[in-house]
């Protein structure tokens, strides 16, 4: 009688997309503060280069999913489960303004360790808001199913 | 706001350590308990340390990792919630009467199906009078309060200890099922179009064969499970949930047909079926012959194309899955189980006799029960 394990599952793999791409916009972010914006009030920041190299990865396997095949010759990988793509695109990608354009020259940036700019990193901020946001609603109900 | 979004994380690591002094202050005889309190500890340690980790990165002082770093609170203040509120709660909670009760009744019937597994962690937490859940993440069942006092239930547990046997061997119980289940979709959608029925056929195909992927095989599944370890009893504990769900035309999710439960309708027939594939034919007969006039009078309506998306041979398939999935794990049908205790007690067989004491005599079970339960764990 118990459908929690189901939405404990659906939970974990929204908390675990979250949370690694989240992780990975803050290492490109390190990388960018560290590499062009040459200050030294973020003097504690670190980067590892496999950190760094994780990191885009991460944030090009994430938006190739949502590219369309026609404006992309790389293979996607899939990294949240179908269902969940389906509505993520229609809710969260579609919406945006020339979304294949921007996310293709954010993946060019990235695999070429070119500077982002805020444009681009409010881009990923949004998406990954998004995504917090279907993983908090997920929490509340898996909360809520406690009883 | 730096300085506001560094005192969230200080908080939280606050709140973290308090209860990490509020558990190590509990006592527990049961080994089982104390190794759940003490894995307990030992996350609230990790995510006191992602916490400390976060601080000294220094991302935290620039406005422009704040959008990351409010992301990165939510994420370990859920984690800290969950911990809190199905580790924490249920282990502050715990009483030898009820918990320590149900870690024997699970003991023991680890023993009786010859599972080879440690005993879950119990908690009597769940707060509905039906409502019985198993949190597999965390190795855990959860009953309802003052669930020890009564026995007809208990087939349940059964059902909870297969969510945690399915989350270990996934694709071993759904071995050929998922692939027929694929093949026989497409072939029955092409069956219907051409036979003319074709009125939003295809996306309730779609959303229906989804339900199946997503929770309906599990569901099934662990219905399965405990109708090959407790025998009869499920058929009329599920034979109960019948009679709740048909007050609201439910008995075939009429209502809603994609709730995250299968119909009971249609999971009865799985358990039919697997009381076949133990033996039990003479059970099947003698719960048919009040399921049958139930079905009938109840008069529940049915969706459209319900016979197609719960089609006997999909019941089929996954039944014959389930069935050599436990034979292959060499867990213990219930007829085999009753085989071995000979004339002694099982918690299986009291559960059983329990169904067979009420429907004999319904006035007289409440001092049954009483005295059955003083034996069960014995």
């Amino acid at each position: 009688m118990s459908e929690l394990s189901q939405i404990s599952s659906q939970y974990d793999v929204l908390a675990t997309t979250t949370d690694s791409l989240n992780d990975a916009i803050v290492s490109v972010k390190k990388y960018n503060i560290i590499h062009f914006d040459k200050v030294d009030d973020f003097s504690k920041l670190k980067l590892q280069a496999d950190e760094y190299t994780l990191a885009k990865e991460t944030i090009i396997n994430f938006l190739s999913q949502f590219i369309d095949e026609k404006n992309v010759s790389m293979q996607s990988k899939v990294v949240l489960p179908f269902e969940l793509v389906k509505d993520f695109k229609r809710e969260v990608i579609n919406p945006i303004a020339f979304f294949d354009n921007k996310a293709l020259d954010l993946i060019g940036k990235l695999q070429s360790d070119s500077q982002i700019n805020d444009e681009q990193f409010d881009l990923l901020d949004q998406i990954v808001s998004a995504l917090d946001i279907r993983r908090t609603l997920k929490f509340k109900n898996l909360r809520a199913k406690r009883g | 706001m730096t300085i506001f979004i560094t005192g969230l994380y200080v908080d939280l690591r606050n709140r973290l350590q308090k209860m990490i002094v509020a558990l190590e202050t509990k006592d527990t005889d049961s080994v089982v308990a104390a190794k759940f309190k003490n894995t307990t500890i030992e996350i609230l340690g990790q995510l006191s340390h992602k916490i400390q980790g976060i601080i000294d990165s220094g991302i935290l002082s620039s406005p422009k990792f704040m959008k990351n770093a409010i992301i990165k609170y939510n994420s370990i203040n859920n984690q800290f919630l969950e911990v809190e509120g199905f580790r924490f709660m249920a282990i502050v909670r715990w009483t030898d009467k009820a918990e320590g009760f149900f870690e024997k009744v699970v003991s023991k019937i680890y023993k009786e199906i010859d599972a080879l597994r440690t005993t879950p962690f119990i908690t009597t937490m769940s707060n509905s009078d039906s409502y019985f859940w198993a949190y597999p993440k965390y190795e855990m069942i959860a009953l309802p309060i003052g669930e020890e006092e009564h026995i007809l239930n208990l087939s349940d547990l059964y059902h909870e200890i297969g969510h945690l046997f399915f989350h270990k061997h996934y694709k071993f119980f759904l071995n050929k099922h998922l692939d027929f289940l694929e093949k026989f979709y497409n072939e029955s959608e092409l069956q219907l179009k051409y036979s003319g029925q074709v009125s939003g056929l295809g996306e309730q195909m779609s959303k229906t064969l989804n339900a199946w992927n997503s929770t309906w095989n599990e569901e099934f599944c662990c219905d399965l499970i405990a109708t090959y370890l407790v025998g009869p009893a499920y058929a009329w504990t599920n034979m109960k949930i019948c009679t709740l769900s048909s007050s609201s035309n439910n008995v075939y999710s009429y209502q809603e047909l994609l709730r995250e439960h299968p119909p009971d309708e249609a999971r009865m027939r799985g358990i039919f079926k697997m009381l076949e594939l133990i033996g039990m034919d003479e059970a099947v007969d003698i719960v048919k012959s009040a399921w049958v006039p139930f079905e009938k009078r109840t008069n529940n309506q049915r969706p459209q194309y319900y016979e197609t998306f719960f089609a006997q041979d999909l019941i089929d398939s996954i039944a014959n899955d389930v069935f050599e999935a436990c034979k292959n794990l060499s867990l213990r049908t219930y007829p085999e189980q009753l085989v071995l205790i000979g004339e002694n007690r099982s918690v299986a067989k009291s559960i059983n006799d329990a169904w067979i004491s009420i429907r004999k005599d319904p006035l007289s079970f409440e001092s049954w029960e009483k005295e059955e339960l003083k034996e069960i764990i014995n």
